[in-house]
């Protein structure tokens, strides 16, 4: 099923797309989940409180690319999972060392000032990201949105993981230089 | 806290950048071709002569091969006459004949060639050949790259020091299947698995002399001239990450705990083909960093052994040119409609 046609289903308020946000982008879902939370089970808990999610937001939201929308509701439902468990250096996931990786990038913040600042680096990053070159772009995203392991992107745009390595270091340092030079 | 925390900035980022950065595994996952090999190309024609002006100043000589027919070989006599042209040449580029002895063979750097190399009958089986596996169902053919590029070479000769065939010996014990030859080429700050070249080479042993010779493609070094090039015949091509080392000048060196062939020489390549621009291009991506960054990346801790070998996708389709068979244009445009006939996903870019 399409996604104008999900949408649609959903602003009328058919129960039924539910099923079809599954069939389409449940495995995909479930896949981010996983990665930052580590547990099956979780991501599975994950996935219907994201599809619920989508159920209640998408009306207001109406974003232009369902997919993209599904991600970033995951994402950030299992976010807020792992900080209700307290976990978040915890979850023997590849997502601790995305965290660890992201660690000295950004630069300092003030608690005050700091939805301001996350507003406005968010903005940046989006600057940022549309100067990279397409794949290494996609390379930085896998890894640091979706929280991918290095050996699956490797696998998947058939490089050596050394070379997936190369390539986000690099990207580290620029966006780290790039926000610097910014702030 | 602080990684915590750009991570979940990050879920700001455009929707059109999640959307085409490739799902993970799953239904909606989108599927990467499946791996085609590189094809090897093992037999190549005696190279053409490019007519140019020699100068004092020029690196190579460029070299006509005589008498040739058009179904033209890879073949020790056209090496040979190719070499002992050179050598005669006095503008030619001194090589000073470098032989390194290493694991009971002898490495000799010969020459330097450059030319046109192109193949019409060899383009027109290639596509033969797709069009069977079109029809047979299969879907690895990704398309082909025509290319009419002008291509400079390494040549160097290996001999077995007490005699017999260099390749197959069951004696040498480096590869199951027997010697495996290859070569790389590293700037000056050698960093693991960066800053080489691994492209194309090509191999022919003469039966009768036992001589085998091996013409490495030097073209994607020619943008750095002028930085420190070394070239290594290595024994066993396993991404040469354990074959040579680094001194403490950053130059590739011999790596004492290998025992099979390394002969390293100094790759020289005339200054007039240094262009920046390229470079710049080449640096952009992870093959090639600087020792700065390569530092920060050692500092950052993140990296471990990096490897720079990109694999490709594409076929590419070398053609051998002839005068007799007709103008370039004509012949290309003969290519083109082969490919058409033959295989209806033809590849989208071609070029002259």
């Amino acid at each position: 099923m399409d996604d104008i046609t999900i949408m649609g289903m959903i602003l009328a308020r058919e129960e039924t797309v539910i099923n079809e946000i599954q069939i389409k982008y449940g495995e995909y879902m479930k896949a981010i989940a996983l990665n930052i939370l580590g547990d099956p089970l979780d991501a599975e808990e994950c996935l219907n409180d994201a599809l619920l999610a989508l159920w209640n937001k998408v009306p207001d939201a109406k974003p232009e690319s369902l997919k993209a929308y599904a991600a970033k509701t995951i994402r950030n439902t299992a976010i807020n999972k792992l900080k209700a468990k307290n976990a978040l250096k915890r979850a023997g996931t590849d997502a601790d060392k995305v965290f660890e990786e992201l660690e000295n990038i950004l630069p300092a913040m003030t608690s005050a000032e700091d939805e301001y600042i996350q507003n406005e680096t968010g903005r940046l990053i989006n600057r940022f990201l549309a100067e990279l070159p397409v794949r290494d772009r996609n390379i930085f995203l896998r890894r640091y949105f979706f929280a991918e392991s290095i050996s699956l992107i490797a696998d998947d745009l058939r490089l050596r993981e050394g070379n997936v390595r190369l390539i986000l270091s690099r990207t580290r340092i620029k966006l780290k230089k790039y926000l610097a030079k910014e702030d | 806290m602080k990684g915590e925390r750009l991570f979940e900035i990050l879920g700001a980022v455009d929707d059109s950048f999640i959307a085409s950065a490739h799902s993970l595994s799953g239904k909606d996952n989108i599927k990467t071709m499946k791996k085609n090999k590189t094809i090897k190309i093992v037999l190549i024609a005696a190279l053409l002569a490019v007519a140019l002006s020699v100068t004092a100043g020029a690196a190579y000589r460029f070299f006509l091969p005589k008498g040739l027919e058009e179904e033209m070989s890879f073949t020790s006599e056209n090496m040979l006459k190719i070499i002992d042209e050179g050598k005669a040449d006095e503008n030619s580029i001194k090589i000073e004949n470098k032989s390194i002895d290493t694991a009971g063979f002898t490495v000799t750097f010969e020459a330097i060639v450059q030319g046109k190399v192109l193949k019409t009958d060899f383009t027109r089986n290639l596509i033969k050949g797709a069009a069977n596996k079109q029809s047979s169902g299969e879907k690895n053919i990704v398309g082909f790259k025509i290319s009419t590029q002008e291509k400079t070479y390494a040549v160097f000769t290996l001999t077995r020091n007490a005699g017999g065939k260099v390749l197959d010996n069951p004696d040498y014990n480096n590869d199951v299947n027997g010697l495996s030859i290859g070569y790389i080429i590293q700037l000056k700050d050698y960093i693991p698995n960066a800053n080489s070249f691994i492209p194309e080479f090509y191999f022919y042993e003469d039966a009768e002399s036992n001589v085998l010779y091996l013409a490495c493609d030097i073209t994607p070094a020619l943008p750095f001239a002028g930085r420190e090039l070394k070239i290594a015949v290595i024994g066993h091509f396993v991404g040469g990450m354990d074959i040579v080392d680094m001194d403490n000048n950053g130059y590739m060196c011999d790596n004492d705990k290998y025992s099979g062939i390394s002969a390293i020489f100094t790759l020289p390549i005339d200054e007039a083909y240094a262009d920046e621009n390229a470079v710049n291009e080449q640096m952009k991506t992870g093959t090639f960093i600087t020792r700065e960054e390569y530092e920060s990346i050692l500092a950052d801790s993140e990296t471990e052994s990096a490897d720079d070998e990109n694999e490709k996708y594409e076929y590419n389709v070398y053609i051998y040119y002839d005068d007799s068979a007709g103008s370039m244009q004509e012949i290309g445009e003969s290519i083109m409609e082969s490919i058409k006939d033959s295989h209806p996903d033809k590849p989208e870019d071609s070029e002259d």
